[in-house]
């Protein structure tokens, strides 16, 4: 069944692997994958594809019509790299470093586009495929992407939910990807899904004083940031695990010398959860626990939160298309699939909360992700057979009338119904305020 | 100069010593002291005294009018003991003991008052001396006292404040008193000590199985924790000038283990050589509660009763004590006026508003408010210690009261009337809700 289409990937498969060592050598970080988005381009463009670019940003899509009717597939490939810059291949300059593998995502992408071009593969095919090309998925580098906010060049900090909110996917029935993985256990996994979050930053106010000469005219934002610390760290404790939540905060300001009274501290945190409203009510919580702690030492507290990654839900169906094809390559043995839910985020989930979606990992790569030791060992099978994978499952999802993507459609089973139900939430996790005002009448009321 | 009082003191010796022994075998708690009360208004009608008692507690005044005017001189001797369990002379029941040496000062001042009998003291001296047996100087058993309060039966915690307060000292100028110590000194008198406010803060939070379903529950205990990590952290802008002492502990701290805990009690005391920066330092404190209990989500129920005032000895009567003592202890068995005292009495409420002392005398062994505190010397703390208030009765009312006239002129007290000073410390107190949730989600914190 799948002849045909695995063929013509093979056919590709030199410039497959080419591309995947080319970008691994030009690691940039999100919302400035150019020079990979020049590359990725050129390779599209050399197998006669017209692309419709961002502009502003990187990334770039094309759609491959097969002339009869059916659902649209988006098929995504991830441009960014993150900085890492311990690893042997990172730029020095910037410190960006594929240690997450996208560079064989693009590889993939690259594939799939080829084998698309060859008439006797799309003959058999109904519906249309969209190949995206999609910068910025790793969640760094918020004041950089802050600025490109303020300048109007993006309204989210990934670019997912970026496309999303431009309306790029606007007719496409369902999405999916496949991410590189160095789990040894497995060569293909896929999860239920992963967790969504929620960025924080607090920035306690205090008044600086001499700490040795007159600490008693000073108010120490560093004790109400650890009291706030210790509050939040006691709130575990309400935490559910069918909730998944992870709350981990850092100190990233915490006073400027030892003899002052530290007058600004800043602590940064992530919440994340398995759905928004979790994430939103911990999220609330923890903001409580800030102000209360900030309050308590006389102090302000600045509270700025950023909606992360939204939840991700891998879609049933989808999951079994995957593995249904993984079967031509693996054992059964050989594949995970769980009903866990990873505790890592990534802005596909954005995708998942309104349309069926799935995002499996496909093994290949060695190392830790995101670590310096993260390398892809087998690119043959990261890149060419994931490829081949992701064929074979447009492959299912559109052959027959496009019968199994329609079940797929039938049954789909998401969070929000449109997208811009799905962004009222999104956009309700922002909160930007202070959260501790001292009363002309002594007492004192707590924002959160 | 003395000699007259010393020898009428000396006199009765036996009747003094007797009353310590027996005394230090009754000890009662504070405003519960009615068999104390009993004995010792014996012991002064017994000397021909007619007494005026407080009436619905213990403790009585009698006046020694010497006929010429003058200023009037008040002379304490507080009647209760304290919880000590283990004392040797504990009451097995009620763990009342001695354990702070009050026992001497009824002893030493049934010895003033046989003095004050003698024939011919008085005729060198003007003006009048009030002796007063009051009750209630420790601040202890505040559920008992916070009883009292509600029936009626007393405005204030402690036996001073109160006598105070009923006007029983309004014609007073002076006041005095000496308290039993342990070694080193024979006699010391520091500068002053520290006044406090006693407080309860009640944490409320939401029970819940601490297994099944600790999600549905709100954690006072960790509301308690976070308050005194972040009372704690506040240590940092106390001030040596105002020897702070703040001592909190946990009296309820959750019902069983498998429970979040619902409701926590942090009784707490802060103490400060000024009432205004232990009512800052209070404040900050109830912040700290209030922002940590709201930062868990609970709700802080707060209860906070003003303590002792600071008291601060007045310098020309230490001066007065110091000289009279000379005349029985050598000067380096003394120290007066050099450091600041960290605990708090009663007699800081007297301080404030009329010149007084409340010199240390020996002749006890062991840490006080401790079982092993024992008076060794009777006859020093008892004996000598009337001695010595008697020769400083005579130095401030002899030549027409000259040098009490001084002590007033010269008077510093921080309150002109004891209106002003219990407006002072009644602002301490303070009884209401921590934490307000707001319907629109905010939430305010009244501090």
């Amino acid at each position: 069944m799948y002849r045909k289409i695995f063929a013509a990937v093979d056919a590709a498969k030199e410039t497959v692997l080419a591309t995947q060592a080319a970008l691994h050598g030009m690691p940039e970080l999100g919302f400035r994958e150019w020079k990979t988005h020049g590359y990725l381009k050129a390779r599209f463009e050399e197998l006669g594809y017209t692309v419709t670019e961002l502009g502003d940003i990187p990334g770039f899509y094309t759609d491959v019509d097969t002339g009869r009717p059916g659902p649209k597939i988006v098929v995504f490939g991830e441009l960014d790299a993150l900085p890492c810059p311990a690893h042997p291949e990172a730029d020095p300059e910037t410190g960006a470093a594929h240690a997450c593998g996208h560079d064989c995502q693009c590889a993939i992408l690259l594939g799939v586009a080829a084998a698309l071009k060859e008439k006797a593969v799309l003959e058999e095919l109904c519906g249309s495929i969209r190949l995206f090309a999609v910068p910025a998925e790793e969640g760094i580098d918020a004041a950089y992407r802050e600025e490109l906010r303020r300048k109007g060049k993006v309204r989210y900090f990934a670019g997912k939910p970026e496309v999303l909110y431009r309306g790029l996917l606007d007719g496409v029935d369902m999405a999916m990807m496949m991410h590189s993985s160095s789990a040894i256990t497995s060569k293909m996994n896929i999860s239920r899904g992963s967790v969504g979050n929620v960025r924080k930053k607090a920035t306690f106010i205090g008044k600086s004083a001499h700490a040795g000469g007159a600490p008693h005219k000073g108010i120490n934002a560093l004790y109400a940031a650890t009291n706030a610390l210790a509050a939040a760290n006691a709130l575990r404790e309400t935490f559910q695990e069918k909730d998944v939540i992870r709350m981990h905060p850092i100190i990233t300001k915490g006073g400027n010398v030892v003899n002052a009274i530290p007058d600004e501290v800043v602590i940064e945190n992530t919440v994340r959860g398995v759905n928004y409203d979790t994430v939103a009510e911990i999220s609330h919580k923890i903001n409580r626990a800030y102000a209360g702690c900030a309050a308590a030492m006389g102090c302000r507290v600045k509270l700025e939160d950023i909606p992360g990654a939204a939840p991700r839900y891998n879609d049933k169906n989808l999951r079994d298309a995957f593995y249904r094809v993984g079967l031509e390559f693996f054992s059964e043995d050989e594949m995970n699939f769980t009903e866990g839910t990873s505790s890592g985020c990534t802005d596909m989930g954005d995708i998942s909360c309104v349309m069926p979606a799935v995002h499996p990992m496909i093994g290949g790569a060695s190392g830790l992700c995101h670590g310096a030791d993260y390398a892809i060992s087998d690119p043959e099978l990261s890149c060419v057979t994931a490829a081949k994978i992701m064929g074979g499952v447009l492959k299912v999802l559109l052959c027959d009338d496009a019968a199994f993507a329609k079940k797929v459609l039938a049954e789909k089973i998401v969070p929000y119904a449109s997208k811009e139900e799905f962004f009222k939430v999104k956009d309700a996790l922002s909160f930007e305020k202070e959260g501790v005002l001292y009363n002309e009448d002594g007492s004192v009321t707590l924002v959160y | 100069m003395y000699q007259k009082l010393f020898d009428a003191v000396e006199a009765y010796k036996d009747v003094i010593l007797k009353a310590e022994r027996d005394l230090n075998s009754m000890p009662e708690l504070g405003f519960r002291e009615w068999k104390t009360h009993g004995y010792m208004k014996a012991r002064f009608e017994e000397l021909g005294y007619e007494l005026t008692e407080l009436g619905n507690i213990p403790g009585f005044y009698t006046d020694v009018d010497t006929g010429r005017p003058g200023p009037k001189i008040v002379v304490f001797a507080e009647l209760d003991g304290l919880p000590c369990p283990g004392h040797p002379f504990a009451d097995p029941e009620t763990n009342a003991a001695h354990a702070c040496g009050h026992h001497c000062q009824c002893a030493g001042l049934i010895g003033v008052a046989a003095a004050l009998k003698a024939q011919g003291v008085l005729d060198e001296m003007s003006g009048s001396v009030r002796l007063f047996v009051v009750p209630a100087e420790e601040g202890v058993s505040a559920a008992y006292r916070e009883e009292l309060k509600k029936s009626g039966k007393v405005r204030y915690f402690a036996g001073k404040s109160e006598v105070l307060y009923r006007g029983l000292l309004d014609d007073v100028d002076i006041a005095m008193m000496v308290h039993l110590r342990a070694k080193p000194y024979k006699m010391s008198c520091p500068k002053g000590t520290n006044g406090n406010v006693r407080k309860k803060a009640t944490f409320i939070g939401k029970s819940a199985h601490a297994g099944g379903s600790p999600h549905k529950g709100i954690n006072a205990l960790y509301a308690a924790t976070t308050a005194l990590s972040a009372a704690n952290a506040i240590r940092e802008t106390f001030q040596e000038k105002d020897t702070v002492r703040m001592h909190p502990i946990i009296t309820k701290g959750g019902n069983v283990v498998n429970a979040i805990p619902d409701e926590v009690v942090v009784e707490n005391m802060i103490r400060g050589a000024d009432y205004e920066v232990v009512g800052q330092i209070n404040r900050k404190i109830n912040r700290a509660f209030a922002g940590s209990a709201a930062a868990m989500g609970c709700r802080v129920y707060f209860e906070d009763v003003s303590g002792s005032a600071p008291r601060i000895n007045d310098k020309n009567l230490m001066d007065l004590f110091h000289k009279v003592a000379l005349n029985f202890f050598k000067e380096e068995e003394m120290e007066f006026d050099k450091i600041w005292g960290k605990s708090s009495s009663d007699m800081g409420d007297i301080c404030n508003v009329i010149p007084s002392v409340h010199p240390y005398i020996g002749g006890a062994e062991g840490i006080g408010h401790s079982a092993n505190f024992l008076v060794v010397d009777a006859y020093t703390a008892c004996v000598t210690g009337a001695k010595i208030i008697t020769g400083v009765l005579k130095d401030l009312l002899i030549e027409d009261a000259a040098l009490a006239k001084k002590v007033i002129a010269e008077k510093k007290v921080p309150y002109a009337s004891k209106e002003e000073f219990f407006k002072a410390k009644d602002s301490l107190n303070f009884v209401g809700d921590g934490v307000v949730y707001n319907e629109d989600g905010s939430v305010t914190l009244q501090i």
